[in-house]
């Protein structure tokens, strides 16, 4: 393809925002739809309502990024935030809880629950990514058993009782700042952050992106394929344990059944936002606009007065129309 | 009448692929009983001729005279129902199932109740089987039987379809001496009940051996057709390559010094056994043979890709232990791989990641962040120095052609500042102008005092860039021969089929 | 004799089922020397109401992946299908052809899922998911969240699909067994079966003598659906009515019985009987697990434990047998 004039360049640099920013404008449609419906839905404190609402699988989302655009899939992540969550809680309870998990436990500082939140979810992310790399059993079956078992030692573990009564420092976590931005927004916007950095900074997330694009390319190109695929699902596990502080700081609880079918919900926004199931292709900036692209339909529906059921149903829309839309642009370039 | 004397008469056979003209009007004339050779370079086009016979492809022009009928387009099943039946190079069964299934797939018997007749499918596979003399329980699965015994099902598949023509692409580039022997034995028989076999392969000796003609081509023309006892091997090789090689590659000398790469009694499990050789700095090593000789499965396992038993490798005559490929790129070699969409690109992916992928620790600083503006730079330099045609470096890889594509995967390599370099088939599938630059690029690199070990089909491009050549058969090294002035082609070939006088 | 014994065990490791076999006798084995209740009449026929409406589902599902497809939307249509038969039997329309209303629904479901699939070629995953989004939304909405009874007096019907017939057995079990029979029968004894297992085991190859991959896909699409329908269907007749977030992450473990059972997730490879032994499997180990005395949150646990290393036993198994 040779390029004959100013005029075919524009044309393509026309072509390539619309098509990556295409989910970005459905999202400004959305926006502008809901508020011409309701007011109400552009102040300040439902904005950053919006963006609360996204934050728990939001952050899910991001590290889910990771690994789908290694071609792969992490179906643990919302039974990983429970069982991080219930530990996470059960170290992090006030002296004042009436049932107490270790009863004869002061109050500990509160960075000791939150690592333990990280470091479990790493651990757990880290035995499917193990289990992937090196018995070769599809990421399906390995996180659908991570899935189950995480689930399982919830439940073991609290008993099947919501774990309650946090810490203040801990339920500030889910609280706001200056009286008006809402802590989870900031845990959310650090994670992008430092998640963006790792997959467009770093040589880890470079080879990410080879592994998804053309794994045995990436082995003769000297890449480790077993050691990247492993750190991939600890880093997904590792943001589903932060998941479960905010998680724990907002609801000021841990259920053990806490957060069933989030995991579907992130890949949801994941997909939304453009990362490709057939590996290599992706972002960070995609897979925060799909988290907001359900949150805002989520709330702009509920604001409109409609049904909460049918959000699940327009959902279900949603993702399989981005898809196709995206599948179409791929196409378009062959 | 002629006519009536032919089972198959293609002729003025065109057929264009987006960009590439793979056969510019050829013609093919196959007789009932006959085995029929198909030869010709990589790219001569005589697997896009079969596939265009086995209703894969459909010719964009011409006409194709089938058992006395002018036919039409049509499809591989069509092809099957008019007993058109192709054996694959590349076999694909379905895996898991038995064999009396693979056979009688879309065709199964059924019983008066409308379900399929096991018992049935059971006999009938066995008389087809006894037909080919071969001796399997059809309830065998497919996945456990060797590479000769599936072939040998795809046969006994035709036979079940009653095919008039049989189609066989390359079948022994994967059977042992014993294996070829029963398959020509088999041949022979199909041949005697009035089939006709077209056989295409690279294997001179074995074209002798089994058949009756012989159609050559080249560049996506037709060069002849002859009686295979008619022919001379030395006249066969000039009609197959065609061209005066020295002048299209003049080799340039550059300076040779001591030895930089040292493999001792290198052996595989079974694909190759005792292979010794040696590269200097400034020495390009060509490996010639035949396709499926075991030369880049050598190339693979030195690299690390695959597993040896046993051997050794010295570089700098120190011993050193490559067990994956970052072991061979810690030491400082490279590989360009055959083939380039299963092992080299990323598609999707930029030109620039494609470009730094094996050498991205180079541009790490201290907080392990990649030195994006460096890393731009350093591409930007590259693209420019091995003239890479891209729109910029942010373009996926997929969208440029396949030299630019192999310019890039070169670019990848001499980023990582290489002192030995592997190149398997670095010019295959490239348009002319872009292969004299590849050329022009390897013979630079050896100028630089660099080791190069190139792996080309094409005897001209072994001849016209080499210092020595390594010529391999059937998992050996049958020699190792300085490229003077003398050396011919038809020497080469004599190396690589095994029979030297 | 050895080389004799070397060809029986490659013989025996051949049988795609011998890995859950054996982990199904390990399982028992280990229940009934841990409690002495394990092994009798009750528990058996309790443990075989609870596992055939998950086995019913497996089934279709391990048909369905057999053509190298899967579906997440089942646990939605185990709902939608009996709520439609509800909502009709109510209106006063004849327990029967609400019935078949309500699989003609999951059907339809089935054929959209199939059709989505090979218009837009996109990865049966997300397809599904939508799906799965779409129903049970559509479910909660048209339902309000409120569970639906039945509340006509023609219990008859109810009872053949779900109620109790005879020894404490429950109909649901008969149908379990006429589903695997069927649908064995299928897959083993007609031309149609056949097609089933090249179409997942090698869509290239199964195209190049003419076969139509994407009906093929299509029927199993809706094979699938209408047995996780009548799945649904028997649930209903066991409690008489139907909550519409019935099935919730039942896709997923019906997934795993299929692939304990030695499914292949690329398709291809697998059997019905397997299907139906993972989900004994995993109805035992629910109930061994209680009657050992295990807080019932244990099974998760296991559950998952055992589909990984099941499918790495499988794995193994199928390269030993065929080398």
């Amino acid at each position: 393809m040779t390029a004959t004039g100013s005029s075919v360049i524009n044309k393509i640099d026309f072509k390539q925002i619309l098509q990556k920013y295409g989910i970005v404008f459905v999202l400004i449609l959305m926006i502008v739809g809901i508020s011409i419906a309701e007011p109400a839905f552009l102040s300040r404190s439902n904005i950053f309502n919006v963006l609360t609402q996204s934050s728990i699988f939001g952050i899910m989302a991001l590290g889910l990024t990771f690994v789908i655009i290694s071609k792969g899939i992490d179906l643990s992540v919302g039974s990983i935030l429970a069982l991080s969550g219930v530990v996470l809680a059960s170290l992090g309870q006030a002296a004042s809880a009436t049932s107490k998990y270790f009863p004869n436990m002061g109050e500990l500082p509160v960075f000791i629950p939150i690592l333990a939140a990280l470091s479990i979810g790493a651990l757990c992310g880290g035995i499917s990514g193990a289990l992937i790399a090196k018995t070769k059993i599809p990421a399906f079956i390995a996180t659908l058993g991570m899935m189950t078992i995480a689930r399982g030692m919830a439940l073991i573990y609290s008993d099947g009782r919501p774990i309650s009564t946090l810490v203040p420092s801990l339920t500030a976590l889910g609280g706001k700042i200056f009286g008006f931005i809402p802590v989870p927004v900031i845990i959310f916007f650090i994670a992008i952050g430092i998640s963006s950095v790792l997959l467009q900074m770093t040589k880890f997330g470079k080879n990410v992106y080879a592994i998804g694009g053309n794994i045995t390319a990436a082995e003769v190109s000297g890449v480790n394929v077993s050691k990247n695929l492993i750190l991939i699902y600890a880093y997904s596990g590792l943001l589903a344990g932060l998941a479960a502080v905010v998680f724990a700081g907002r609801v000021g609880s841990v259920h053990p059944g806490a957060a069933t079918g989030y995991e579907l919900t992130a890949i949801a926004a994941t997909t939304i936002g453009g990362t490709s199931h057939a590996g290599g292709i992706g972002t960070i900036w995609g897979a925060f606009v799909g988290a907001l692209v359900l949150a805002v339909m989520r709330n702009g529906l509920t604001l409109i007065g409609v049904d909460a059921y049918w959000q699940q149903i327009t959902e279900g829309v949603i993702i399989i129309v981005a898809v196709v839309i995206d599948m179409r642009k791929n196409a378009k370039k062959d | 009448m002629s006519e009536e004397k032919y089972i198959l008469q293609m002729s003025n056979i065109v057929k264009t692929f987006p960009g590439v003209k793979a056969l510019r009007g050829v013609e093919l004339n196959v007789k009932p009983g006959e085995i029929h050779a198909l030869m010709g370079e990589n790219g001569a086009g005589k697997s896009t001729l079969v596939n265009c016979l086995a209703g894969i492809h459909n010719p964009t022009s011409g006409e194709i005279i089938y058992d006395g009928e002018k036919v039409g387009n049509y499809n591989t099943a069509q092809a099957l129902e008019m007993g058109i039946s192709m054996i694959h190079q590349e076999l694909s069964p379905v895996f898991h199932r038995p064999i009396m299934e693979n056979i009688w797939l879309g065709r199964e018997p059924l019983n008066r109740f409308g379900f399929v007749d096991h018992k049935k499918m059971y006999e009938m596979s066995k008389e087809v089987l006894k037909e080919i003399d071969l001796d399997e329980d059809p309830k065998t699965l497919m996945v456990s039987l060797t590479v000769a015994k599936m072939q040998m099902i795809e046969i006994a598949k035709a036979v079940s379809y009653d095919s008039k023509l049989i189609i066989m692409d390359e079948p022994t580039s994967a059977l042992t001496d014993k294996e070829v022997k029963q398959l020509f034995r088999i041949m022979r028989k199909l041949k005697d009940q009035g089939k006709s076999i077209i056989y295409i392969s690279h294997k001179i000796e074995e074209v002798y051996e089994v058949t009756d003609k012989v159609t050559i081509y080249r560049d996506g023309q037709f060069i002849g057709t002859e009686a295979t006892s008619n022919l001379v091997v030395s006249k066969l090789i000039n009609m197959m390559v065609g061209r005066d090689v020295n002048e299209m590659l003049p080799k340039v000398k550059c300076p040779i010094g001591d030895i930089k790469l040292e493999i001792k009694n290198l052996t595989h499990s079974h694909l190759f056994k005792d292979i010794s050789f040696t590269v200097k700095r400034g020495e390009i090593l060509g490996i010639a043979g035949l396709v499926g000789s075991g030369r880049t499965e050598v190339i693979e396992t030195v690299f690390g890709i695959r597993s040896s038993v046993s051997g050794e490798i010295f570089i700098d005559g120190k011993k050193v232990e490559i067990n994956k490929p970052r072991d061979a790129i810690a030491h400082h070699m490279a590989l360009l791989t055959e083939d380039r969409r299963l092992s080299g690109i990323f598609p999707m992916l930029s030109v620039r990641l494609n470009m730094v992928i094996a050498n991205i620790s180079t541009y790490l600083n201290k907080l392990g962040l990649v030195k994006e503006k460096m890393l731009k730079n350093e591409c930007d330099e590259y693209v420019k120095k091995i003239q890479v045609k891209t729109p910029g470096l942010m373009q996926k890889i997929e969208k440029l052609s396949g030299g630019n594509q192999q310019k890039v995967l070169v670019a990848r390599w001499l980023m990582t500042k290489p002192d030995i370099l592997f190149l398997d088939e670095p010019t295959r599938g490239i348009d002319v102008g872009t292969k004299a630059e590849i050329h022009k690029i390897i013979t630079k690199l050896a100028g630089e005092g660099k080791s190069i070990v190139m792996i080309s089909s094409e005897l001209p491009e072994v001849m016209g860039m080499s210092d020595r050549i390594l010529i391999m058969h059937e998992g050996r090294v049958t020699g190792i021969v300085e490229n003077t002035k003398d050396l011919t082609q038809e020497d080469l070939m004599a190396y690589a089929t095994n029979t030297v006088a | 004799m050895k080389q004799q014994l070397h060809k029986l065990i490659v013989k025996l490791l051949r049988i795609s089922e011998i890995g859950s076999l054996s982990g199904l006798l390990i399982i028992v084995l280990v229940f009934s020397l841990l409690s002495e209740h394990f092994l009798t009449w009750t528990n058996f026929v309790g443990i075989f109401t609870m596992t055939a409406e998950l086995g019913i589902i497996a089934i279709g599902v391990t048909f369905l992946m057999i053509s190298g497809e899967f579906d997440l939307s089942v646990g939605s249509v185990f709902a939608v299908a009996p709520m439609t038969g509800a909502i009709l039997m109510n209106s006063g329309i004849s327990p029967f052809f609400s019935f078949l209303a309500g699989l003609f629904v999951a059907a339809l479901i089935g054929g959209l899922n199939g059709f989505v699939l090979i218009k837009t070629k996109i990865p049966s995953f997300i397809v599904t998911l939508g799906s799965m989004m779409f129903f049970r939304g559509l479910l909660l909405a048209v339902s309000g969240g409120f569970q639906i009874s039945y509340i006509g007096q023609n219990n008859s019907f109810l009872e053949v699909l779900g109620g109790k017939i005879f020894l404490g057995m429950r109909a649901s079990g008969i149908w379990f067994i006429i589903g695997t029979i069927f649908f064995s029968y299928i897959l083993n004894r007609t031309k149609y079966g056949n097609h089933v297992f090249a179409v997942g085991g090698n869509q290239e190859a199964a195209k190049a003598i003419g076969i139509n991959v994407s009906k093929v896909k299509i029927i199993n699409f809706v094979a699938c659906s209408v047995m996780a329908g009548l799945a649904g269907f028997t649930m209903f007749g066991r409690f008489n009515s139907i909550d519409p977030t019935a099935g919730l992450q039942l896709e997923l473990e019906a997934i795993a019985a299929a692939v304990i059972g030695g499914v292949l997730l690329t398709g291809g490879y697998g059997s019905i009987i397997g299907a139906f032994i993972g989900a004994f499997l995993i109805g035992i180990l629910r109930s061994g697990l209680i009657l050992a005395g295990a807080p019932s949150y244990w099974y998760k646990a296991f559950i998952g434990i055992v589909l990984v290393v099941s499918v790495i036993l499988n794995t193994k198994i199928r390269k030993a047998a065929t080398g």
